[in-house]
């Protein structure tokens, strides 16, 4: 027997509508703010990527992607804005992949009329999928990428065995693939979080809006796992560590010049909401865990940052943490005074949440998708994967990483003119022992 | 694959520099930038240094123009004479043109730095003929309605996330707001009273017309239903 507020979450949760136009969508709770916050710098737009082994077939690109598409029509959308709430509109067209030649993540509106949220690029041996947050996060993003690249291999005469978390593309959408999940699991009564201190960021000038830098750093995983493992850490919390050692030593050099600089050096850390909650949702359902220093407490050696971090996230990413942001987030958007405003008052206000709530608090931020996993049949076909991040004007500089075939990929996206963060992270990784090669988008 | 020798990573095939540090590949580690920041920190974007360099031969070229015509000026007349009217001409076309380029992030500070450097130029004009006249009364006036009439319709098209006949609808609203003052300021100048005649009747078609138009773009448009326009 459902409780009351289950009930309630079921009808929050639904997010696709019908009226004597047909359907349209609801944002999800973590996407909402975007479509006002987001502007040239800050498109929101993240790509995860494959390079295969031999020069992408288009034709047969082309026919996968509109495969998929019928698979997903809850990522075949564009943007609307409403009186209260924005929302998303079906496409009345098939997507076609683009020629990837400028830089990832950039030149991209949310505010163009009549276009995908979405866009499949393709050169030479590489497919990227760039998605903006306000379809998923990460790990829908790959859902999509993992779905096409099958079709793709389909297409070629290559059939695949699909994985427990692989979709079948020639099953229906199920709702639950679209569902709010911050509605479906919000507890009444939770406390919201504690306020957290604005942190210091880079002071490094931006580079001109056109462009972004990407520095991928590639190295065995086993050396990694093996610097960790000798710490009794695991490797997310051993890397976030290396990271927040960077910017410490940013922000000490900095300090020595007399600059007046925020105290507290703090990291943003995604984590994967579905790991605690039975959800199939490929909408956002990600939150984050925010270990930090305060530079007033003295200097911290490595391997102190590193027991720090290690205690840190075990606290901060536990799903009793998590629930305290859901019961923000979520409880916040349904009081009725937050629903009866008009958009352009939460426009607004989302610009001062953002910054107060958002960006504002971190320094530094580390996505780790984790282990990639393909069917076997095209496991050997693709050379690699990456994940490169969202822009963002006010951290600058941040790191998507994700494992494939014992390496570990490392990508640094940065809107800074300054490359200090890449250097002294992937410096402080080689001075350990790791081998890493190092790749960059742009020549130093 | 050779190795950075101040980073230690290892850098892909055909790189001769160091994408982290900047060092060359071979260099022993002093070589590349010295310190915390790199040498491309302290640089100059490459934009902003196309806009100052655009704004300087701006000004050299108008100095140019300016100094030219005042020694024709001279050699002709013997005195500074008609090449004042020139001469004002050059300095406004340049506080029109140089604000964009030096500050393109403040469009508050460069709008109203061409807004008053119009008053200024028709100051400026009345002045050189002899006693401030028609320009406080009818030429800054005139010119501040064109400007707010313009910059409100711009500001309005701006914030609209889909353009299309709305675009349409505020530059008819503003042309109505212009053609009162217009009206308004003329009677004014010389008669000492705010008429208003023939602008009120323009306004009176004009508008209805702009209102129409709203109304096709934002309530008829394909898709905006009511239901979806106001969900809660």
């Amino acid at each position: 027997m459902k409780q009351g507020h289950e009930k309630h979450n079921e009808r929050r949760a639904r997010t696709r509508f019908h009226d004597e136009t047909g359907a349209y969508y609801l944002l999800d709770n973590a996407a909402i703010i975007m479509p006002a916050v987001s502007d040239r710098r800050n498109t929101f737009l993240f790509r995860m990527s494959a390079t295969l082994d031999h020069p992408v077939v288009l034709s047969a690109l082309v026919a996968a992607l509109k495969r998929t598409a019928t698979r997903f029509p809850y990522f075949m959308v564009r943007l609307k804005r409403g009186f209260f709430w924005y929302f998303l509109l079906p496409m009345d067209r098939e997507p076609v992949p683009e020629y990837d030649d400028g830089p990832p993540n950039l030149g991209f509106s949310l505010k163009r009329r009549n276009e995908f949220l979405f866009r499949v690029r393709v050169s030479g041996r590489r497919i990227a999928c760039e998605f903006t947050h306000i379809l998923s996060d990460g790990t829908g993003c790959f859902v999509f990428l993992k779905t096409l690249l099958r079709q793709y291999f389909r297409e070629l005469g290559v059939e695949s065995t699909p994985g427990p978390d692989d979709l079948d593309i020639d099953a229906e959408p199920d709702p639950s693939e679209y569902e709010d999940a911050y509605h479906r699991f919000y507890k009444p009564g939770v406390p919201t979080p504690g306020p957290v201190p604005q942190a210091f960021h880079l002071d490094s000038p931006l580079m001109p809006p056109d462009r972004y830098r990407v520095t991928c750093g590639i190295m065995p995983v086993e050396a990694l796992l093996a610097q960790a493992k000798s710490r009794g850490v695991s490797l997310t919390e051993f890397l976030v560590a290396v990271y927040l050692d960077a910017l410490v030593a940013i922000r000490t050099s900095l300090a020595r010049t007399g600059r007046k600089l925020r105290p507290v050096v703090c990291m943003e850390v995604p984590v994967n909401m579905r790991k605690f909650y039975p959800t199939r949702t490929l909408r956002n359902f990600s939150l984050f865990a925010l270990p930090s220093v305060d530079t007033r407490l003295g200097t911290w050696t490595f391997d102190e940052l590193v027991e720090h971090v290690h205690h840190q996230l075990r606290i901060e990413a536990g799903e009793r943490r998590m629930a305290t942001q859901i019961a923000r987030n979520a409880g916040g958007s349904r009081m009725l005074a937050v629903r009866l405003m008009p958009l352009v008052v939460k426009d607004f206000f989302a610009h001062l949440l953002f910054e107060r709530l958002g960006e504002g608090m971190m320094s530094g931020m580390l996505s780790n998708l984790g282990p990639v996993v393909m069917p076997p049949e095209l496991a050997g076909r693709i050379e690699r994967f990456d994940f490169v991040g969202a822009p963002s004007k006010i951290i600058k500089t941040g790191a998507s990483m994700l494992t494939w075939n014992g390496n570990a990929y490392i990508s640094f996206h940065s809107m800074a003119v300054s490359r200090d963060v890449e250097r002294l992270f992937f410096s402080r990784l080689a001075s350990l022992g790791v081998p890493v090669r190092v790749e960059c988008s742009m020549e130093a | 694959m050779a190795i950075c020798q101040k980073c230690g990573v290892e850098i892909g095939e055909g790189k001769g520099v160091c994408p982290l540090c900047g060092t060359r590949i071979g260099e022993a580690p002093g070589e590349g930038p010295q310190g915390m920041f790199d040498r491309a920190a302290s640089a100059l974007p490459e934009s902003r240094a196309k806009r100052l360099v655009a704004a300087e031969t701006a000004g050299v070229s108008f100095a140019i123009a300016a100094v030219s015509v005042l020694i024709i000026d001279l050699v002709t007349d013997g005195r500074v004479s008609w090449s004042l009217y020139p001469l004002a001409s050059l300095l406004t076309a340049w506080f029109l043109i140089s604000p964009p380029l030096l500050w393109p992030r403040k469009p508050a500070l460069f709008l109203a730095i061409q807004g008053l450097s119009v008053f200024a130029f028709l100051f400026g004009l009345d002045l050189i003929d002899g006693s401030l006249g028609w320009s406080w009364r009818l030429g800054v006036p005139i010119a501040a309605a064109a400007e707010l009439m313009a910059a409100g319709a711009a500001y309005m098209s701006w914030r609209s996330k889909r353009r299309g006949l709305n675009v349409l609808a505020f530059a008819l609203i503003a042309v109505a707001g212009f053609c009162l003052a217009l009206e308004g300021f003329v009677a004014l100048y010389r008669g000492g009273v705010f008429r208003l005649a023939w602008s009120s009747i323009t306004a009176s078609a004009v508008v209805p017309v702009a209102g129409f138009l709203l109304y096709v773009h934002y309530r008829l448009t394909k898709d905006a239903t009511l239901k979806k326009l106001f969900h809660l």
